[in-house]
């Protein structure tokens, strides 16, 4: 590696900042509690700059630590940190995240939220973050074999529940860009 | 329709919008500010016969890093949220999403009885024993540690400090963060005055000078290891040696060695105080040496956690 922490940490910001935001505006409605994702997940990193693997796997690493920050979100947590205040300035004033869109109401939008958190997660690890099962398993601390079973379960889930509710699945559950 | 076409916004989306970018105002005030925080892990003492680094780690003085909020688990229900008392005042916060709570930790009376301490953490639901642990004259009165004892930490979890200096009118101030899970004894310590010869808790960096006593400012890196082992012998320090690997990856591992297998010519990367007396010079393993082919030997390490 050679960087010292602090270049290490701009290089890391730099590379991973998109992706991160991305992964938290998926998942949060706010774009305030995105935003609250995003600073304690780099604060984690910043803590433990010296735990952060290299090039890609970095991104996973952050993945792994922002989805303990939208657990501890979901458990009630919420602070919007001053530290947040510029960055949820400049989320409001774009036009994109300012109108994302709320939730889907589709048909397959409610059966995909009526999934366990767990098969939610892991289905859009795959077709919003687009990560291969090894890629998962980096995120989810375990092992791409428990992801590929893990995840034939939950494709499964979803496919009865998609035919229980009278939607032809044939590709709904197709991964557009993923690597399965 | 897909799964993919659920996501309420791409990548490729946030490329082309100025809040997506990490150079925007935003994202670099943010950055900034995390980069104005306190950032030191602590040293991991279980792996004291085998040392990991990364290329390009900071040794700061260790002392400086160590201390305060310990995340808490309750197990117990109803916990104070805070509780002080001459020896500590203790409260009850949030981190930065590790997954459990964090305690801020100021510490009034380094000298008071470890009772005090114990009782006080408990107060807030932290079963933590609190001991008085011997350090450099630049450590006492901070907090050591914590050490875990016989218990382990959730995968991937681990337990942080950090020291706030500023706005701090106590004898030590800073967050100790414990994730939520983690099992086993926690023991914390206060720093006390090393007796002499008595090793350190925690090393801190070594400045030595030449012509005997400790200065600022003495930097042995990459200087020849005879020539630093004569400038701390000359100040009255015993040497211990540990050899260090790169690793392909970028990191750096090894170990204790005994002080005739390491030549006089090998280069200095760091040296590190563990006692009044006595110093350990990390020295890097000339090209050509193989990996972890010097007999490994066991250096003193500190035990003042133990019974």
């Amino acid at each position: 590696m050679g960087a010292d922490p602090e270049r290490r940490f701009e290089e890391l910001y730099a590379s991973s900042y998109r992706p991160l935001l991305g992964y938290a505006l998926r998942r949060c409605p706010d774009p305030d509690d995105a935003a609250d994702v995003v600073a304690e997940t780099f604060m984690v990193a910043w803590r433990r700059i010296e735990e952060v693997p290299q090039e890609d796997e970095a991104r996973l690493w952050l993945f792994g630590v922002a989805r303990k920050v939208l657990a501890n979100q979901r458990r009630g947590e919420r602070r919007h940190e001053q530290r947040t205040a510029a960055l949820r300035a400049q989320l409001a004033a774009s036009p994109l995240v300012a109108e994302l869109p709320g939730e889907d109401f589709s048909q397959l939008g409610q059966v995909f939220r009526s999934l366990p958190e767990d098969d939610r997660e892991l289905l859009a690890l795959v077709a919003w973050e687009r990560l291969s099962p090894s890629e998962i398993a980096k995120v989810l601390g375990t092992s791409a074999n428990v992801v590929r079973v893990r995840l034939y379960r939950a494709r499964s889930r979803f496919a009865r529940r998609l035919a229980e509710a009278g939607v032809r699945h044939s590709r709904a559950v197709a991964f557009e860009g993923s690597r399965l | 329709m897909k799964i993919a076409d659920l996501a309420r916004v791409r990548d490729e989306d946030l490329d082309g919008d100025v809040a997506g970018q990490a150079s925007g105002a935003g994202a670099r005030a943010l950055m900034e500010s995390i980069m104005e925080t306190a950032r030191e892990p602590v040293p991991n003492r279980s792996g004291r016969r085998r040392v990991m680094l990364r290329r390009g780690l900071a040794f700061g003085p260790v002392a400086a890093a160590l201390a305060a909020a310990l995340v808490v688990w309750t197990p117990f229900g109803g916990p104070a949220t805070q509780y002080a008392n001459a020896a500590v005042s203790l409260k009850t916060a949030d981190d930065g999403g590790t997954g459990g709570d964090v305690i801020e930790v100021e510490i009034n009376d380094p000298g008071a009885d470890a009772g005090k301490f114990t009782e006080a953490f408990r107060a807030i639901g932290l079963d933590v024993e609190v001991r008085q642990a011997p350090v450099a004259p630049e450590d006492v009165g901070k907090l050591i540690g914590p050490e875990l004892i016989e218990g382990s930490y959730p995968k991937g979890a681990g337990i942080t400090i950090s020291t706030r200096e500023e706005g701090c009118r106590s004898a030590w101030c800073g967050k100790v963060s414990i994730p939520v899970g983690v099992t086993g004894r926690i023991l914390v310590g206060i720093g006390r005055p090393a007796a002499p010869g008595e090793l350190y808790a925690t090393p801190v960096q070594i400045d030595v000078d030449p012509g005997g006593g400790v200065i600022k400012k003495y930097d042995p890196r990459n200087k020849p290891v005879a020539r630093v082992r004569a400038d701390l012998e000359a100040a009255g320090m015993k040497v211990g040696y540990v050899v260090m690997w790169d690793n392909p990856d970028g990191t750096a591992g090894g170990y204790a060695v005994d002080p005739a297998n390491v030549k006089d010519e090998w280069l200095v990367q760091h040296v590190e105080r563990i006692a009044s007396d006595a110093v350990t010079v990390f020295v890097a393993a000339p090209a050509g040496l193989p990996k972890d082919s010097l007999p490994m030997i066991q250096h003193p390490s500190p035990d003042w956690w133990q019974n």
